[in-house]
């Protein structure tokens, strides 16, 4: 069960290896500034996984390059917060400690395998690479891990004298994924690591990354827009809309309680299968321009809930169970209720 | 970084569209002013030189003149016949802007072409293009233009064909290149797929998505083909005398660049300058057509 | 691998086939013949005419042509009719000063100038990179005899340096070399950035950093890699000019080598040794040619693939 309540108070005896505080994070162009995070906050014990949902554009990528400490600089500017992956303060470490953390401690699966893998390497020296960096093994050893490591995500070990190009796009990914998970970091940060592969595929390499999560006890950011993947895969979820956390609880509280009505949009635009007839609810409207947001809640203009207050000030923070926090004023009204919750009798 | 940066790319670009936003980047491009700037200038140069400057007066010999130093008279000095350097300095910029597009036109149009046809094919018609654009390519660029002077006899419109026809190849080549990165990339595939014809996908497809490369050769190209122009001539392969070529121009100097190094001073650098403006704009011009090649 | 090395081995023999016959032809249609130079005037029209007889002059080209290439794979290319020395001769001995001073150009310049390319990328849009950028745009846009006399007006005659031409120890290769290197750093300087930019953006480069590669290494070992090809096409199209005799240079600072050779040749209507010499210059340059052709399978296993496969056509699958 999830068990992070509450992500400023945390701390008790569990062991946490990641913790983001109050993240902003904004690309400052020529002519404009898009305002990617704005004040993002979660934490993550050993070996459970968050899932970071939301639209293209939530700032879910940005958060996560961010935990790297790798967001493109410039035009990427980490405006405030702090990001500690095992105890590092990542955005306080330099260029050198920060080699040392990457790939070893924590690592990162990225969206898109096509163009995520370098084209002129083998695929047996990318993944080598990472083990001769972080464990000081000999060339020959770390190849051999490298074999390994293909063989455990299902790719014959022979065939890491091959070039990217050589591969099939799943089995890139699975590259990816081997490359992420060389050194057996203690946190892993899958950006919408199914995304671009085929469906049938797509389960294969979730199953994949659960199976090596639990073997590993890697903690994993599972970044993704597809709800069904949340409910495979997460302990805990972190709903975002332009750059912020709207809700966030264990699975069973955001998918079972949902609170914020943007989460239940989320929900409403997903096919029902056990009633045929309903009609799918898409979310009115567009994301924000993240460049000009609105000065109350970003959700606001496409909430039908929304009042006059919701598009003056900022949502109030309202903690609702212990695990479970939502950021939506509407609930200022005690006897506020979304449909969703509405309809399931509720428990507001 | 594809995702985060090139959405915020064509964010930032996204206000204007297609031309109207390459013209925006191309207005605020500080290189690109200045190279058009001085291209500007230099075009007013020739035509002034055209209405005012007869070629009788900057041929005409004054041994009474000679080899004077800069003056306010003769701002460039005067040459070993006593000829006014500063006149014939403005006289020759004809001579390098005709050679410099003449040139590049002839090699992009037909480079162009035979690159594109043998990247995007391959096979038999890539092997055979390829083979006659080395047969072209395996004599050097420069003793190439020189025999094609020789053979077709020295005059300006000889000069433009051999510094034309030497590029060919190099054209070729770059495009072919620029097509075979391109052609195995995935939007390539999906217009094969929704039954593009070949042709329609040279170029709607190939041909802009492998451009920039192209553009920096064809800007590099018209400086270089008024340097090589200039080079030949300096050599003695060029325009014939008395027509004040700039190359001409730096090698009449040579003979006395001891005593007056003016002479090849002032026509050098206005080789310099005009091929550094093309040069110049050109980058501005790759800039504008592709904002991710820029930060 | 082995069998394209081969192929590309034997294209060669067409390629050169073509080639010597294009540059003779070409030659033979420019104005002047070999006999030009012996007829005199006490000669009468029936001594010309066995002289044409005895230089093929009545038969057609392709006659003289297959006559020609005869003696070339004999080793015997004919004598210059000016000095009356062997072409095969003549062209060896020159050459070595050419090669000597190609090669100390293209290692200065491509020393130099991968490492500015690099540092330019690494800063695009910065003031650095204006300012490198600048140089080099100064650098490709000044002509090289300029430069060279320049180079001559300062060093040599101004504070006499170095010496103003000619070609004796290491002292004389010092302008010639500087001129053409700079010309070469400018060029591939210019290359090195645009290509490092373009692989710079790439995401396998993130991939790189997120797996703690060090930055260092993240250019030298991914992006220089990626970003190769038109580097090496820079350098070994620089090379395989300079080998061909920067006839310019040469002729600027008095270098005794195969481009001045060229020149002097074809402006004195030498048709054997400027014939010679031109063929010869192309079988040098296309060798180089080639194996910047094999380098670039060399770097990019993706083209590698392709030749490997053996059938140009068949597509990489993505």
């Amino acid at each position: 069960m999830g068990s992070e309540i509450n992500d400023r108070t945390v701390q008790d005896n569990k062991e946490l290896v990641l913790e983001v505080e109050d993240l902003i994070v904004h690309y400052v162009l020529q002519e404009e500034t898009v305002e990617a995070v704005n004040g993002v906050s979660f934490s993550l014990e050993r070996g459970k996984t968050i899932g970071l949902v939301g639209e293209t554009g939530a700032g879910k990528t940005t958060t996560a390059l961010a935990i790297m400490n790798l967001v493109p600089d410039p035009p990427g500017v980490i405006k405030n917060g702090t990001i500690t992956v095992c105890g590092h303060k990542m955005l306080d470490l330099s260029a050198n400690q920060l080699e040392k953390i990457r790939g070893k401690d924590v690592s990162m699966i990225f969206q898109d395998p096509m163009t995520s893998l370098n084209p002129v390497l083998t695929v047996g020296d990318q993944i080598a690479e990472s083990v001769m960096l972080h464990e000081n093994l000999s060339y020959s050893k770390a190849f051999k891990r490298a074999q390994e490591m293909l063989e455990m995500v299902g790719i014959p070990g022979t065939r890491a004298t091959e070039y990217p190009h050589q591969f099939s796009g799943g089995m890139k990914q699975r590259v990816g994924i081997a490359i992420a998970l060389a050194c057996n970091p203690k946190l892993l940060l899958a950006d919408e690591p199914t995304t671009a592969l085929d469906v049938t595929i797509q389960a294969q390499v979730l199953d994949m990354i659960d199976d090596l999560k639990r073997e590993l006890g890697t903690a994993l950011v599972m970044i993704t827009h597809d709800l069904g993947i949340v409910a495979k895969t997460c302990d805990l979820v972190a709903v975002m809309y332009a750059g912020r956390i709207v809700e966030y609880g264990t699975l069973e509280d955001v998918f079972d309680r949902t609170m914020h009505p943007y989460t239940e949009g989320l929900f409403n635009s997903l096919p029902d299968i056990s009633n045929r007839k309903s009609q799918l609810q898409p979310i009115p409207g567009l994301m924000p321009d993240p460049t000009n947001l609105p000065r109350g809640c970003a959700f606001a203009p496409r909430c039908r809930y929304a009042t006059a207050a919701c598009r003056e000030e900022q949502p109030s923070r309202r903690e609702v169970s212990e695990t479970h926090t939502v950021y939506c004023s509407a609930y200022d009204d005690p006897n506020f209720q979304i449909e969703r919750t509405r309809g399931r009798g509720g428990n507001g | 970084m594809s995702t985060a940066t090139d959405m915020l790319v064509s964010r930032k670009y996204a206000k204007r569209s297609g031309l109207a936003e390459i013209w925006y980047r191309l207005k605020t491009n500080k290189g690109a002013i200045a190279g058009f700037t001085i291209i500007v200038i230099i075009l007013l140069i020739t035509l002034y030189s055209i209405l005012f400057i007869d070629f009788e007066e900057v041929t005409a010999m004054n041994a009474a003149n000679r080899l004077q130093p800069p003056s306010l008279e003769h701002p460039f000095g005067t040459d070993d016949m006593g000829r006014d350097l500063f006149l014939r300095t403005l006289y020759g910029s004809r001579y390098s802007l005709l050679i410099g597009v003449g040139g590049v036109s002839i090699s992009l149009i037909i480079g162009l072409i035979l690159g594109s046809v043998a990247g995007y094919f391959g096979g038999l018609v890539d092997d055979l293009i390829m083979r006659f654009s080395d047969i072209l390519a395996s004599v050097p660029v420069f003793l190439m233009g020189m025999v094609i002077v020789t053979v077709l006899g020295q005059s300006l419109q000889n000069l433009i064909i051999a510094v034309g026809v030497t590029a060919i190849p190099e054209f070729t080549r770059i495009t072919r290149s620029s097509v075979l990165v391109v052609r195995n990339q995935e939007f390539v595939e999906a217009a094969n797929a929704i039954g593009m014809s070949n042709l329609a996908i040279i170029f709607t497809q190939v041909v802009p998505n492998g451009l920039s490369p192209i553009i920096v050769t064809v800007t590099s190209r018209i400086g270089a083909a008024i340097i090589e122009a200039a080079a030949l001539s300096f050599l003695g392969f060029g325009i014939p005398v008395p027509h004040p070529e700039w190359g001409l121009l730096v090698s009449e100097g040579r003979n006395y660049i001891r005593t007056a190094p003016n002479l090849t001073y002032f026509p050098g650098l206005f080789i310099m300058i005009t091929v550094f403006a093309f040069n110049i704009l050109g980058d501005g011009l790759r800039d504008a057509l592709d904002p991710k090649l820029k930060k | 691998m082995l069998r394209y090395v081969i192929r590309r081995l034997l294209w060669l023999i067409p390629v050169l086939l073509c080639v010597s016959l294009l540059i003779y032809v070409l030659m033979d249609l420019a104005p002047g013949t070999v006999i030009d130079s012996m007829i005199t005037e006490q000669m009468t029209p029936e001594d010309i005419e066995k002289l044409r007889q005895e230089y093929d002059l009545d038969k057609p080209v392709i006659y003289r042509y297959v006559k020609y290439m005869w003696g070339f794979f004999h080793g015997d290319l004919g004598k210059s009719q000016v000095t009356g020395l062997s072409v095969w001769d003549s062209f060896i001995s020159r050459f070595p000063a050419t090669l000597k001073l190609s090669l100390v150009s293209v290692v200065f310049g491509a020393v130099l100038a991968i490492p500015i390319g690099i540092f330019a990328a690494q800063r695009a849009g910065t003031i650095w990179d204006n300012l490198t950028t600048g140089f080099t745009l100064i650098g490709t846009s000044m002509p090289s005899f300029w430069l060279g006399l320049l180079l001559l007006i300062l060093f040599a005659y101004k504070i006499q340096l170095f010496p103003a031409g000619g070609y004796q120890g290491p002292s004389s290769y010092v302008l010639p070399a500087i001129t053409s290197g700079l010309m070469m750093t400018a060029i591939t300087a210019r290359q090195t950035r645009s290509s490092m930019l373009e692989v710079l953006r790439a995401d396998y480069l993130r991939t790189a950093r997120a797996k703690g590669v060090p930055e260092r290494l993240v250019i030298r070992r991914h992006a220089l890699k990626n970003a190769w090809i038109p580097i090496l096409t820079t350098i070994g199209m620089g090379l395989s000019r300079f080998l061909a005799g920067s006839a310019v240079i040469e002729t600027v600072f008095s270098w005794p080598g195969i481009g001045r050779l060229t020149v002097e040749a074809v402006s004195q209507r030498d048709v054997t040794l400027a014939c010679g010499c031109v063929i010869m210059t192309s079988i040098l340059y296309v060798i180089i040619l080639l194996i910047v052709d094999l380098l670039y399978a060399f770097v990019d296993p993706r083209i590698r693939g392709k030749y490997a496969s053996g059938s140009r056509k068949r597509k990489v699958t993505a």
